[in-house]
């Protein structure tokens, strides 16, 4: 059943987060047994500034499509708190595409942070990364996400991209785990998706 | 081994140039400012330092990098390099330096080794460097031992090093070190303005392949002959080439697969004598190599020849730094890394030679706001304009890095098209932008 009432924007940084967040919707719809909103997700990946690519995909994207005229628009921006060394300079200021999305007149706009990285959320679940790379669990990992992939891929002779790799190794991951590890940060999510 | 400094001049147009290094550090400058200068000037001064006196000798003398800036056309060549070493499990800082002045009209003042000094410190045990070595114009000495002064005299020619010299010193308590100086080297990437031509020498046709090659080769300098290299590496090291394979898919998603491959020459045809080949000393290997590609949407199987230039240097640029990384170089440049390669590349290839390389550090040059957007501020060096012609390189300040930030943000631009759009400015005015930002 679809909930005809609104449309969930969400905006991720990169091929990854993309990746992340289809598994993690596909992962509530299938939860879920009440109607479930359309939600489109936007990749803000390129060379531009993030802050202005983000309110003109609004107004030219969704807000000019006559599909969604009569629905209430709620956008999600989804992104790191931390930078990682080669990210693009200066990071995205957020407060600034708060500001650009309220002047285009939409009432909601959540974030989704990761705390620091998204990394950090995937090596919750490390079984899950330890069979997609075919290599032994560590008995002992560090907190940075980041670096504990990078190393983990390097044993299986791969490199971990940030922001790029996708190559099916998200779908090895226990989406329930990662969402129970993570307390309540996709609460705002889980409610516009009427699975709260 | 790690390269932490060098620092050198009096070298085509650079008076005095000196580099930290971090793990990716980038030149940065319009044209015509010197970026391939500083490049060349490492690469000279390590070389240098490796090459016999009869060689040396031809270097103090070769025409396209001794300075003619009226600025600088009487310095000396100084170069300066700062290395941590690991020898015989203690961790030592060593600084290496060597002058000499390029040949002149007056036969008797040029081409001749100025100076030279070996100083080293145990970073555990020392507080300060000792010297091991010291020359002048016409005296040379050493340490001898631990417990000695760097007073025992050795003869020496005006185009050879102390330090070549000591190699043969095999007894000599620091001996670990001057073999660590003697066996310095960088590997290399020039612009590639034809990438087209890195896998024609798939076939056996040059002075190089006049060389006999009965196993396979992974050292630096098979690098360039990619594709006997890639095939070596799939062969002698399937670890390193899994890695490989994963970096160049990644970095080309329109590739299918790839395989590279070798062909026997000699065993294509229908005389061969098996019995008479085991009685030979040495039967003439003669294989051509190829790397096979199958693109997403082509109905066959192709040479990589007939991949984009774009796509053919990836798979170089990867090649050399897996090279480089097996060799144990302490140095990899890149001129120009972003040509042929579009922009939306660039970050994902910055990670993948980021993490391909683990004892290698990288110093590129480069003409990309794309590219500059995606590097730490710290590791660039920006070259400033000025009225003597000379490549001068500033280092940004660290105090400066948020300003610099808000700027850019404040136009709504990267850093890296800020840094440009600066740079042109201050070409055509006598804006002060980089005085107050730089060192």
């Amino acid at each position: 059943m679809k909930d005809l009432s609104k449309l969930l924007v969400l905006f991720v940084e990169g091929d990854t987060e993309a990746e992340f967040y289809r598994l993690l919707i596909n992962y509530y719809k299938e939860k879920s047994s009440k109607p479930f909103p359309e939600v489109k997700r936007i990749n803000l990946k390129g060379i531009g500034r993030f802050e202005a690519k983000v309110v003109s995909k609004l107004k030219n994207d969704i807000l000019k499509d006559k599909k969604y005229k009569d629905l209430e628009i709620i956008v999600f921006c989804c992104y790191d708190t931390d930078v990682f060394e080669l990210a693009k300079k200066p990071p995205t200021n957020w407060s600034k595409v708060r500001k650009g999305v309220a002047e285009l007149g939409i009432k909601s706009f959540y974030e989704i942070k990761s705390q620091k990285m998204i990394e950090d959320w995937f090596i919750k679940d490390l079984d899950g990364i330890c069979d997609f790379l075919k290599i032994k669990k560590p008995k002992k990992v560090s907190q940075e996400g980041l670096k504990v992939l990078k190393g983990l891929f390097k044993t299986s002779n791969k490199i971990y991209q940030k922001g790029y790799y996708t190559h099916k190794f998200l779908e090895k991951l226990d989406l329930s785990k990662i969402i129970k590890a993570l307390k309540g940060v996709f609460d705002d999510l889980e409610r516009y998706l009427n699975v709260k | 081994m790690e390269i932490v400094r060098v620092k050198f001049g009096g070298f085509s147009n650079v008076e005095s140039v000196e580099l930290d290094f971090n793990k990716i550090n980038t030149l940065v400058a319009l044209n015509n400012y010197g970026k391939s200068n500083v490049i060349k000037g490492i690469q000279f001064g390590i070389d240098f330092i490796k090459n016999q006196s009869k060689t040396k000798a031809k270097m103090m003398a070769f025409k396209p990098f001794i300075p003619y800036n009226e600025n600088i056309d009487n310095k000396p060549f100084r170069f300066e390099i700062e290395i941590n070493a690991i020898n015989e499990s203690s961790n030592y800082s060593i600084i290496y330096s060597y002058s000499f002045d390029w040949i002149k009209n007056d036969k008797e003042r040029g081409k001749r080794i100025l100076e030279e000094s070996l100083k080293v410190k145990n970073l555990v045990e020392d507080l300060k460097y000792s010297t091991f070595l010291k020359r002048g114009l016409n005296k040379a000495a050493y340490l001898p031992s631990k417990t000695g002064r760097c007073d025992r005299e050795i003869k020496i020619e005006k185009d050879e090093l102390v330090i070549n010299k000591l190699e043969s010193f095999d007894e000599l308590f620091y001996y670990s070190i001057i073999k660590t100086i003697n066996d310095l080297n960088v590997a290399s990437v020039d612009t590639l303005q034809n990438p087209d031509d890195l896998y024609k020498k798939n076939r056996i046709h040059n002075n190089e392949n006049l060389i006999v090659k009965n196993d396979y080769s992974l050292s630096m300098n098979e690098a360039a002959n990619s594709a006997y290299f890639i095939y070596g590496l799939s062969k002698k090291k399937p670890q390193y080439f899994e890695l490989f394979k994963d970096a160049v898919m990644t970095l080309l998603p329109s590739l299918e697969d790839f395989e590279p491959v070798e062909i026997d020459l000699k065993e294509t045809i229908s005389f061969k004598n098996e019995e008479a080949k085991i009685k030979l000393p040495l039967d003439f290997p003669e294989k051509i190599y190829d790397i096979r590609v199958k693109e997403r949407n082509n109905n066959q199987q192709t040479s990589i020849t007939s991949l984009s230039s774009g796509s053919q240097k990836i798979f170089y640029v990867v090649s050399v730094a897996i090279a480089a990384e097996i060799n144990k170089m302490p140095l990899i440049t890149y001129e120009e890394l972003e040509n042929s390669i579009h922009p939306g590349l660039l970050q994902k290839l910055l990670i993948i030679l980021d993490n391909l390389l683990e004892n290698s550090k990288i110093l590129l040059s480069s003409h990309s706001p794309y590219l500059i957007q995606y590097l730490d501020f710290s590791n660039i060096k920006i070259g400033t304009p000025n009225e003597k012609g000379l490549a001068i390189f500033k280092q940004l300040r660290k105090s400066k890095f948020k300003k610099l930030l808000l700027l850019a943000e404040d136009e709504n631009i990267s850093v890296g098209d800020l840094i440009f759009e600066k740079m042109i400015e201050c070409q055509s005015s006598d804006d002060d932008f980089f005085n107050e930002m730089c060192n």
